[in-house]
């Protein structure tokens, strides 16, 4: 997989869904189609203002930015069997390159199961749009049963 | 509460009411009640969890990439995207580059969705 990865030789746009479209039947039957013949698609329209997207690509960035110090105070304890906290991982010998990516992951939903230990305190003024780096803001609903 | 926790939860809210949107959709086309699929993975016990991933800059792009390939052990993925993501997706048995609008959220089907013969 990695050598096809590697070689990857096309460029194709991902489904899009604009979820606008009043006729309810058809969006559905597009979110089936993609979800069996993808697995992937993207939806626009989605009703969720760009305004606290930008904010929310903010705070995060602006978190990430702290000293590595600041960051730890929200780390995932060594010992702990949950997902939750931040962590840097560098991995190494993917076919000779490297892998690093920091993230921060914590509950959001149901309230009850959500812990502040785990949000960061923190976060300075910071302009998104200023920034070289990459963020990605991964909204996952969770289904674990064993981790 | 802080100015996170206020955006956080903002953003929760949407989050939720799109994923059950998405989950009564699939369900539709699986032939089941709106609510099946949602009933289905705990109703109202569902988690919902943010994760932020920061790739940290490199001098030299060809030494580090950002995540392996991968896929995703939970039920949806809501992924906000920006002009740097490099999102591949393996199509058809080969990697592609994703094309995508960053105005879009980009909804990814986990495992636990990821059945054959949806």
């Amino acid at each position: 997989m990695e050598m096809e990865k590697n070689q990857h030789i096309s460029s194709l746009d991902i489904p899009v869904i604009d979820l606008s479209n009043p006729d309810e039947e058809l969006v559905a039957s597009a979110v089936v189609k993609a979800s069996q013949e993808w697995g992937i698609f993207q939806v626009v329209n989605h009703g969720i203002p760009t305004e606290l997207i930008l904010r929310l690509l903010q705070v995060g960035m602006e978190f990430f930015e702290l000293p590595e110090t600041e960051k730890e105070a929200v780390a995932k304890p060594e010992d702990s069997l949950d997902i939750e906290g931040y962590r840097t991982k560098y991995q190494k010998d993917l076919e000779g390159r490297n892998a690093w990516v920091d993230h921060l992951f914590h509950r959001i939903w149901p309230p009850s199961r959500v812990n502040h230990k785990f949000w960061p305190k923190n976060p300075p003024e910071y302009m998104y749009e200023t920034s070289p780096l990459i963020v990605n803001w991964f909204y996952v609903r969770i289904i674990y049963k064993t981790n | 509460m802080d100015f996170n926790s206020e955006v956080n939860e903002e953003y929760a809210s949407h989050i939720k009411k799109l994923s059950e949107k998405i989950m009564e959709w699939l369900s539709e086309g699986l032939g089941l009640r709106h609510e099946a699929l949602k009933e289905g993975l705990g109703g109202e016990t569902i988690e919902y969890l943010m994760k932020i991933n920061y790739y940290p800059p490199c001098p030299d792009p060809e030494l580090v990439v950002g995540a392996p390939d991968h896929t995703d052990v939970n039920g949806i993925t809501l992924l906000v995207a920006n002009e740097a993501l490099g999102l591949q997706a393996f199509k058809d048995n080969q990697w592609i580059d994703a094309e995508y609008t960053t105005s879009g959220i980009i909804v990814i089907i986990g495992d636990q969705f990821l059945v054959r013969n949806l």
